[in-house]
């Protein structure tokens, strides 16, 4: 038999903290990280790393985290997702979208549905805001979990950096296994919501977000709506910033997002000319219109979590098209492979024989595939313009069971 | 300013994500002149080349703090027809369907 210290897999450096400490957990594999920032002038975990670790151990009983004096190398033994309700303070180093992203991926799999209560900063330029998770990652895991029954994601107080202030409620129902999930139609977008926030400033920089934002997406399409959400006194967080959050909806509802925030007061004129709101507002469109272009059934925060769920699933099928692979999730299949032996299935879309696409047509009922009828006539002498090249992913579950559950 | 990225239906992603090596770098296929980091968006995004990969810092997304000159007229034209107010599959048009049935 093997013992415990030869079954540890091990891991170099900070990168991918996050997806190594999710895939260790659900396979219940330790791992121990060398190097961690060992060549900089500041070697080790960062606050914002322990703090995750933190929020780790709340979410789990029996697990062990060992670190040397340095903080540059970690051993993580993962013990049992208990759930149930937590709180926790996020280290204002990174916005918690950092943290509630990890929290996703493990959040159907506990052992009692979790209530989690996230406090810190709600915006900013470098993680998914949580504006932004709530709209991309909830059709996702709706998709999944078979419904939204007990989903729920409330932000109650919004926090910019650098003091934060913020706090969200995310709730979700454990599941004894995920459904398969065959998503191949992209489906036209059909409307665009949005919404303006502002923190301690003035309240007309929100309508200032909207008005440029509206007047540029109008030229696409007319059903355009974006929300005010100007907090006030402790609601609105201890420190100033403000920012955009957009979603483009589509018939078959895949959601498509992007945004832009403000820089926080502590670094303004260090890195960009994003202060003015009519800036930043073009900038949250633009992005917008990249990931519209680059987007499957889900938009580049998606790609990684949809891959999880096809993966952590039952022994069956799921089938997903998406636009180019970013280097995260990327990253995160070649982990997938590592900790669950699980191999995706990865097509060009466009070079699928026709035959096959028309068979994933009758499956799904209806299909996007952007093939063209070689018996076309008329005007149309060009393809659709629906963007990039798409990917088909396919994969078969591994099976996975919460055990925990049961237990109950 | 110029749309940097041109599709390149070549790009072999099982082997990018797959194949031994690629986690260091981004295979010939996909590097385009520029270096970039990440392939296929719109906009390119470069990183600073001399850090290895298991000394990124974990986030997301790839930050976009260059500001790109952006010209709405370019990028419309090659999205137009995401959007329902855009041209659609000729099975799915509904103008097409009605004049196949007149036939």
């Amino acid at each position: 038999s093997l013992l415990p210290y030869e079954m540890t897999l091990q891991f170099d450096g900070c990168a991918y903290f996050r997806q190594r400490l999710v895939l260790s957990t659900l396979s219940c594999q330790s791992i121990k990280i060398k190097n961690i920032r060992s060549q900089e002038n500041q070697p080790g975990l960062r606050d914002f790393e322990v703090s995750l670790l933190h929020l780790l151990e709340k979410l789990t009983n029996g697990s062990k985290v060992e670190i040397n004096a340095t903080g540059t190398s970690l051993y993580y033994a993962p013990g049992a997702l208990i759930g149930g309700s937590i709180e926790h303070e996020c280290s204002l180093q990174r916005s918690i979208g950092y943290f509630l992203e990890f929290v996703l991926y493990m959040a159907p799999f506990m052992k009692t549905a979790l209530e989690l209560r996230l406090k810190g900063v709600t915006n900013d330029r470098d993680d998914p805001s949580v504006d932004l998770i709530k709209y991309s990652a909830i059709p996702i895991m709706k998709r999944f979990l078979g419904s939204d029954d007990g989903l729920e994601f409330k932000i109650n107080k919004r926090g910019a950096k650098p003091n934060g202030g913020g706090e969200i409620f995310f709730r979700c129902p454990t599941k004894m296994k995920l459904r398969p999930c065959q998503w191949t139609d992209v489906g036209k977008i059909k409307r665009i919501r949005g919404v303006a926030y502002a923190m301690r400033v003035s309240p007309s920089i929100a309508n200032r977000l909207i008005e440029t934002a509206k007047g540029l997406l109008l030229k696409f399409l007319p059903d355009v709506y974006i929300y005010v959400d100007h907090q006030k006194g402790i609601n609105a967080g201890l420190s100033p910033g403000y920012g955009l959050t957009l979603a483009a909806e589509t018939k078959n509802g895949t959601v498509i997002c992007a945004e832009s925030c403000s820089i926080p007061r502590a670094e303004e004129g260090e890195t960009t000319t994003i202060t003015i709101p009519e800036e930043l507002a073009k900038e949250a469109v633009f992005k917008l219109l990249d990931e519209i272009y680059k987007a499957g059934v889900v938009d580049s925060f998606g790609q990684s979590l949809i891959f999880h769920y096809m993966a952590l699933n039952q022994a069956d099928v799921s089938k997903v098209i998406t636009g180019p692979l970013n280097s995260y999730s990327m990253q995160y299949l070649r982990y997938l492979k590592q900790f669950f032996q699980i191999m995706f299935k990865i097509e060009n879309a466009k070079e699928l024989p026709k035959n096959v696409t028309e068979k994933m047509e009758e499956e799904t009922n209806e299909s996007d595939e952007e093939k063209n009828d070689d018996d076309d006539n008329d005007d149309d002498d060009d393809e659709l313009k629906t963007g990039s090249p798409k990917i088909l992913l396919t994969a078969i579950g591994i099976g996975y069971h919460n055990l925990t559950k049961t237990l109950i | 300013f110029a749309i940097s990225y041109v599709p390149n239906k070549a790009i072999n992603w099982t082997r990018l994500v797959y194949e031994k090596g690629n986690e260091d770098v981004l295979s010939e296929e996909a590097d385009s002149k520029n270096n970039n980091k990440e392939v296929g968006g719109l906009f390119s995004i470069s990183k600073r080349k001399t850090i290895n990969v298991n000394d990124q810092e974990d986030y997301t997304l790839m930050k976009q703090n260059d500001k790109h000159n952006w010209n709405i007229d370019n990028i419309s034209e090659l999205i137009r027809d995401c959007f329902v107010t855009g041209k659609w599959e000729k099975e799915k048009d509904a103008a097409n369907l009605l004049a196949e049935d007149d036939e």
